[in-house]
């Protein structure tokens, strides 16, 4: 059932195509999220995420920690363009539109097929225009996004609101949100919503007036008894919260849900920046009317810019179920995280909360919030988890933009889409991660599965799996290394000094590249790397070098189109001794979620293939290193569509 | 002669009461187009949907029918269907601690699983929305709980589910109470 390619086939030559790599500008929209309030029973999360403000184009700068990530490195070219300002900056938020592209990018000739097949299956994204907060409510769960109505371009920015029972089916409803006050006319933002003891829902979110100043409002259930929670009523006398003395107007937003404390107040969190330290506020309320600030910051950390889309939970440190957003005790940790405005990047850190003066100070100081680990290595922006009370769970939502063009997107008719919901849990096996995993409803779309065992992949070799069509899979693999005879090699040395994601999968070493080809053609002329490299194996006794594994996708190849962005991801992923190398991909047309060692990293990736499209589309197992064979043992099943539409109302309700 | 009388009034009473008691009861008990020469409201309503016999059973059976409110009657439906669940669960909770057979846990499991949100929400919520007159949302709350009992049953081999016929009768309750509620959508 599986081919063989020529052994001495070049694999996966480097481009020939030009390639622009111009300066990255990732703004994105706002996102909403709300974060569920969290009642001391209950949990309701709300996550929304508010957008940043932002007058100044935005730059993205990549890191260069040995520890960090190898996402998208930025060559500078020498060409001359002109800077295209992105959209939204000029009213005075990020810019919401890729700014890769200059003037003098040749467009591709987009037809409509290769554009209609970039929508997804089983993600949930909006009808149409565009969107950037979930809750679980008598039996529903709630996801509110920030929504553009009238257009797939970043603007007029309202709360869209759908329902699923599981976590996948999404039932489109009505718009809970809109921007009719002086409070928010500018834009309903991201927010969080916590459910009180009594029954009732508490939504507190951020508007931007009038005067385009950031401020909290309050908003609540027009009748908390409806399931579906469709329409919202907003406090008379918002708002509930303005800036601060010292805090920047457009520098205070995404206020998360609440968690409770000893001294029965409940405290909420929002991000912030003073002189370029991003930073987490804290006020403390009664009643989600009346909030104190807090002296002391939740946290700050020098250098790291504007802080949107806080999040703050607490994990089990032996990591089997999620907490509610109150819990607190011996056995448990908390993680803060932020969304860092500057770079476009969404950063984590476990550490310890101190409820008596409401700090928090990470384990690790050297992988503090906005330095250290990133939720995801690849796009994926303005993230923010819940307590899924109905089943125990912390559950993670990304969202994830566009790569294209703006005029792509005008033509689809739709931007930007959410994760697949992930679970959140504490890695106590290195205590240093946190491990993330789709949710275990989405089994409920598969189909048929292949399964492959032990299928040998000799150096320099690509390997077809044949399993019909490609473009909505779950795929588990299992790599094996084998040491070929002939070189004793040690380590790395001989063969270049390539270390983690190198330039691409084109990139060869001793010890890597190897791993599967995702949305690619026969002809190998669009295609998917996802894979792993490994700094040395084998070290027989006496070397002291330890091997570092990274997991990296490479769109560099993902398309012929110029005018998408494909750039390299990666990050170093920890190994343990007695793990095998594992992946598990989710791929949905033109987005690929990846994920190493059961969620220890995770990369998502959006794709736009011109090719590898429909039938075209295939799946292949290769291997790119010199100096191993690898066997690959794979489950992959074919997932069904979601089937995401309006809510079925029928006639007059 | 007065005793006479009196017995034979006394006979004559006991007569009547008896008559009468067998009209009442027979009557109480009837079948749908016989001793009320003709069909009433609910006849009407349950001949409309894929279950009639079971349909009439259920809504003559209870007193608490409305004779001439199909919204009562679909409510009636619902309520019975959610007793039914109920019971049906926690005959699943206690198999499930009782059974040794692993693949069997496994099955029970799932069908617990597919039973708590039905039980928990979605038959009450369905309940309500009837009550408010949300004919629409009701019928989606019903479509959805039929859904769940069916993953339920799938995962049984016909004959050996150890649910047997309670799911099978859920199955065409919930067909009745979907038909009555497609006829109040309908107006």
């Amino acid at each position: 059932m599986v081919g063989m390619k020529d052994d001495d086939a070049p694999l996966l030559e480097p481009p020939s195509y030009y390639v622009v790599e111009a300066d990255e500008d990732e703004d994105e929209e706002g996102r909403r999220r709300s974060r569920p309030l969290k009642l001391r029973g209950y949990l309701v999360i709300f996550g929304s995420m508010v957008f940043l403000l932002s007058m100044a184009a935005l730059i993205i700068y990549q890191q260069s920690h040995d520890y960090d990530d190898e996402a998208a490195k930025i060559e500078n070219n020498d060409h001359n363009y002109k800077k295209v300002f992105p959209r939204g900056v000029a009213e005075g938020v990020s810019a919401k539109s890729n700014s890769f592209l200059s003037e003098t990018t040749p467009s591709y000739n987009w037809t409509n097929a290769m554009l209609s097949w970039q929508r997804t299956a089983f993600h949930f994204q909006p009808e149409r225009n565009w969107m950037n907060g979930p809750l679980f409510h008598k039996g529903w769960y709630h996801l509110f996004y920030q929504y553009n109505p009238y257009s797939a371009v970043w603007g007029n920015i309202t709360w869209g609101h759908a329902v699923s029972r599981d976590l996948i089916h999404w039932l489109y409803l009505p718009e809970a949100i809109v921007r009719d006050m002086w409070f928010d006319i500018n834009g309903a933002w991201s927010g969080s919503a916590t459910l009180l003891p009594d029954g009732e829902i508490v939504l507190l979110y951020t508007g931007s007036t009038d005067q385009e100043v950031q401020v909290q409002n309050l908003a609540y259930p027009a009748d908390a008894s409806d399931p579906l929670l469709l329409n919202w009523v907003k406090y008379a006398k918002n708002p509930v919260i303005v800036p601060p003395p010292g805090i920047g107007p457009q520098d205070f937003r995404d206020p998360t849900t609440a968690w409770f404390g000893p001294d029965n107040k409940w405290r909420v969190t929002l991000g912030s920046m003073v002189n370029r330290a991003g930073l987490s506020l804290v006020y403390k309320t009664t009643d989600f009317i009346n909030y104190e600030l807090n002296d002391h910051y939740l946290h700050e950390v020098p250098g790291t810019g504007m802080w949107e889309c806080v999040d703050f939970y607490p994990v089990s440190m032996n990591g089997s179920v999620g907490l509610d957003t109150s819990a607190n005790g011996p056995g448990v940790k908390h993680v803060l995280k932020a969304s860092l405005d500057d770079t476009k990047v969404d950063y984590y850190a476990i550490g310890s909360y101190f409820v008596e003066n409401d700090t928090w100070i990470p384990d690790d100081p050297d992988l503090d919030v906005g330095i250290g680990l990133r939720l995801d290595y690849g796009k994926y922006y303005a993230s923010k988890t819940f307590f899924d009370q109905n089943k125990q769970r912390r559950v993670l939502w990304g969202w994830i933009n566009e790569s294209d063009t703006e005029a792509a997107d005008e033509r689809k008719g739709w931007a930007s889409l959410q994760t697949i919901p992930r679970t959140v849990l504490y890695d106590k096996k290195t205590g240093t991660n946190l491990l993330q995993w789709p949710v275990e409803e989405i089994e409920s779309l598969r189909l048929k599965s292949d399964e492959f065992k032990h299928v040998l992949v000799k150096p320099g070799t690509v390997v077809p799996l044949h399993i019909g069509t490609a473009t909505q899979l779950d795929i588990f693999a299992e790599f094996e290394i084998e040491l070929l005879e002939s070189e004793g090699i040690l380590n790395n040395k001989e063969n270049g000094s390539v270390v983690g994601c190198g330039v691409g999968a084109a990139e060869r070493s001793a010890f890597g590249p190897f791993g599967i080809l995702a949305i690619a053609n026969d002809q190998l002329s669009e295609l998917t790397p996802i894979y792993f490299r490994l700094s040395n194996y084998g070290n027989n006794g006496t070397s002291t070098t330890s091997t570092t594994t990274s997991f990296c996708v490479d769109e560099t190849r993902s398309s012929k189109a110029p005018d998408v962005s494909k750039l390299v991801f990666g990050s170093k992923v920890p190994v343990l001794t007695d793990e095998k190398l594992s992946m598990r991909l989710l791929v949905d047309h033109s987005i690929i979620e990846s994920f190493a060692q059961g969620g220890r990293t995770v990369i998502s990736s959006r794709v736009y293939p011109t090719e590898a499209i429909y039938g075209a589309a295939r799946l292949f197992l290769f291997n790119n290193a010199t100096d191993i064979n690898i066997k690959a043992s794979l489950k992959i099943w074919q997932l069904n569509s979601a089937f995401i539409r309006p809510f079925p109302f029928h006639l007059a309700q | 002669m007065r005793n006479k009388a009196s017995t034979t009034l006394t006979l004559v009473l006991l007569s009547f009461t008896l008559v009468l008691s067998t009209t009442l009861v027979s009557s109480q008990s009837s079948s749908p187009s016989s001793s009320n020469g003709g069909d009433d409201l609910i006849d009407q309503i349950c001949k409309k949907t894929p279950f009639y016999d079971l349909c009439s059973t259920i809504l003559h059976s209870n007193p608490l029918t409305p004779k001439s409110d199909p919204k009562g009657m679909a409510l009636i439906m619902v309520k019975n269907i959610e007793d039914n669940a109920t019971d049906t669960l926690n005959y699943i909770q206690d198999l499930l601690k009782k059974t040794p057979d692993q693949q069997l846990e496994q099955q029970l499991a799932f069908c617990a699983e597919s039973y708590i949100p039905v039980v928990k929400y979605i038959l009450p919520q369905a309940y309500d929305a009837l009550n408010q007159g949300k004919f629409g949302f009701a019928s989606y709350c019903i479509s959805d709980a039929e859904k769940e009992l069916d993953a339920c049953n799938k995962k049984f081999d016909g004959n050996q589910s150890p649910l047997g016929d309670r799911n099978g009768i859920m199955q065409k309750l919930v067909d009745v109470a979907s038909a009555i509620v497609k006829l109040l959508l309908n107006g």
